[in-house]
């Protein structure tokens, strides 16, 4: 995986958002069509990344919206035409995603909704849909995140912890500590059995950092060394992932950076700073690892995702701002599953759009070694 | 009309007290500026801070006010190459005037004397 030539030297949106106004084009033209009784719908057009002739690494392969989407294999053009003809939304619509988790086999996802102040589980393999909040509001649901059992730990962000429900929305705990101020991403750690939940702070709070917790809820301790810029320090840090080998990734969002910290809470690397070039942040939030290691960061300014080896070596970006499907507005959280389907929450188009790395192979995120200077040898 | 008297009157007495507490001042002990930004040392009780705003020319020994915006722990300063413990951002940084020294009465005469001869 890499960054064609083509792109470095392009203008860093040019070509999204040439695909955005044909994409917005399209969408016109066809609503005209619409209007005309039986005419045909034009196949739409998929978006991938990086543009050809470039070897395509990853392809937008449809958006969630709401239960409908149950039934439905791909987003179609017929929904964007319903939409423009005014039709009403479903009931369960997704309004601002704000977590995001799948289970291994894919097939049943997590939405955790701040608006609709519930979490959607949606099962495309039995085609069923559940509710966990339909009876009792939840209180500003944010990062949500699953354990081996699919057991679902959602952030309330009101209540200030993070409520424990079982697959079929069975309420069971309630974890929180008195120094956990703004909850919002939150991990588990299904090996080493730990949730991580980032406490974001308030402008007036110094206690910005990432608090350890058993899955029972007993606190573990926390990581970072507080607010402040320096290496190890977080600023108001919204989401979490947590890689294999026990290390975690915070997305340190008003910071324009990642950092990594092993499972001892040891600060390992930072990733990112402010900027608008490749491998730069404006507003990282949602952050998470595929298969082969490579991190995954979703940035809210930019409206893109990131993509970096293992080492923190930018690869590619794939996103950009608008409404066409496939691309995004201020997203938020991320999450991929184990065939590698990222998950994007897409919170001003008010759905979860979803992509597939293809075309890749774990060579392809073999780190770039730094070019090293070969010995002079003395002249005889 | 009552009314909007005590109401004028409340907000008044309420921004009053509002800007009260937000204000801070102190002596600049030191300063430098730097990548947009002037940092100052300000010692305040007996206590030295560090506050940084926009540019503004103070020199040492001047009194200052400031309002206090945000206060971050843990700060680098990329520029200074330098690391603080904590740094306040303000707003406005206002050198206090100093009150003007009046000349006391000299205790030598002004006329040299002349030695007796």
């Amino acid at each position: 995986m890499f960054i064609p030539s083509h792109y470095l030297e392009a203008a860093s949106y040019q070509g999204v958002a040439r695909q955005a106004f044909c994409g917005l084009l399209a969408a016109g033209l066809l609503a005209v069509l619409g209007g005309c009784g039986n005419a045909p719908v034009a196949e739409e057009k998929r978006l991938v990344w990086p543009e050809p002739p470039e070897v395509a690494r990853v392809e937008f392969v449809r958006t969630i919206t709401s239960d409908e989407d149950l039934n439905k294999d791909t987003t179609s053009t017929q929904s964007i035409l319903k939409f423009l003809e005014g039709e009403r939304p479903a009931k369960n619509r997704i309004v601002e995603p704000m977590g995001l988790a799948v289970s291994d086999d894919g097939d049943r996802i997590y939405i955790s909704d701040k608006a609709q102040n519930a979490v959607f589980v949606y099962d495309f393999a039995k085609k069923t849909s559940l509710k966990i909040g339909e009876k009792k509001p939840l209180d500003m649901p944010m990062g949500l995140a699953i354990d081996a059992q699919e057991n679902v730990y959602v952030a309330e962000q009101q209540k200030k912890g993070v409520s424990v429900y079982d697959r079929t929305g069975n309420f069971l705990r309630f974890i929180t500590s008195d120094a956990i101020t703004r909850p919002t991403g939150v991990a588990v750690d299904k090996e080493r059995k730990k949730l991580y939940v980032v406490d974001t702070g308030k402008g007036d709070t110094f206690d910005h950092t990432v608090k350890i917790f058993d899955l029972e809820g007993k606190p573990l301790g926390k990581l970072g060394l507080g607010k402040g810029n320096v290496e190890g320090a977080l600023l108001f840090p919204t989401f979490i992932s947590v890689a294999p080998n026990g290390h975690v990734l915070v997305s340190d969002t008003l910071n324009s950076r990642l950092q990594e910290f092993d499972a001892d809470g040891r600060f390992v690397k930072s990733i990112g700073k402010l900027g608008n070039a490749y491998g730069e942040f404006d507003k990282p939030k949602g952050v998470g690892y595929d298969t082969f290691g490579n991190i995954y960061a979703v940035d809210s300014g930019w409206s893109n995702v990131q993509i970096f080896n293992s080492k923190g070596q930018v690869m590619l970006f794939f996103g950009g701002r608008g409404t066409y499907p496939g691309l995004m507005q201020n997203p938020g959280v991320l999450t991929i599953d184990k065939k590698n389907r990222i998950y994007v929450g897409d919170l001003l188009n008010h759905r979860v759009n979803v992509y597939q790395l293809v075309n890749t192979t774990a060579e392809d995120s073999i780190p770039k070694e730094q070019p090293v200077a070969k010995p002079t040898t003395p002249a005889k | 009309m009552k009314f909007k008297k005590t109401l004028v009157r409340g907000l008044a007495i309420a921004g009053f007290l509002v800007s009260a507490a937000y204000a801070g001042q102190g002596r600049v002990v030191s300063t430098m500026d730097s990548a947009g930004y002037t940092y100052i040392e300000v010692e305040q009780n007996g206590n030295t801070v560090w506050i940084a705003s926009e540019p503004v020319k103070v020199i040492v020994g001047q009194d200052i006010q400031f309002e206090e915006y945000s206060l971050m722990t843990n700060f680098r300063s990329e520029s200074l190459q330098r690391t603080f413990d904590s740094m306040r951002f303000v707003n406005e940084v206002k050198v206090v005037p100093s009150v003007a020294v009046v000349p006391s009465v000299p205790d030598v005469p002004a006329v040299p004397m002349v030695p007796a001869k």
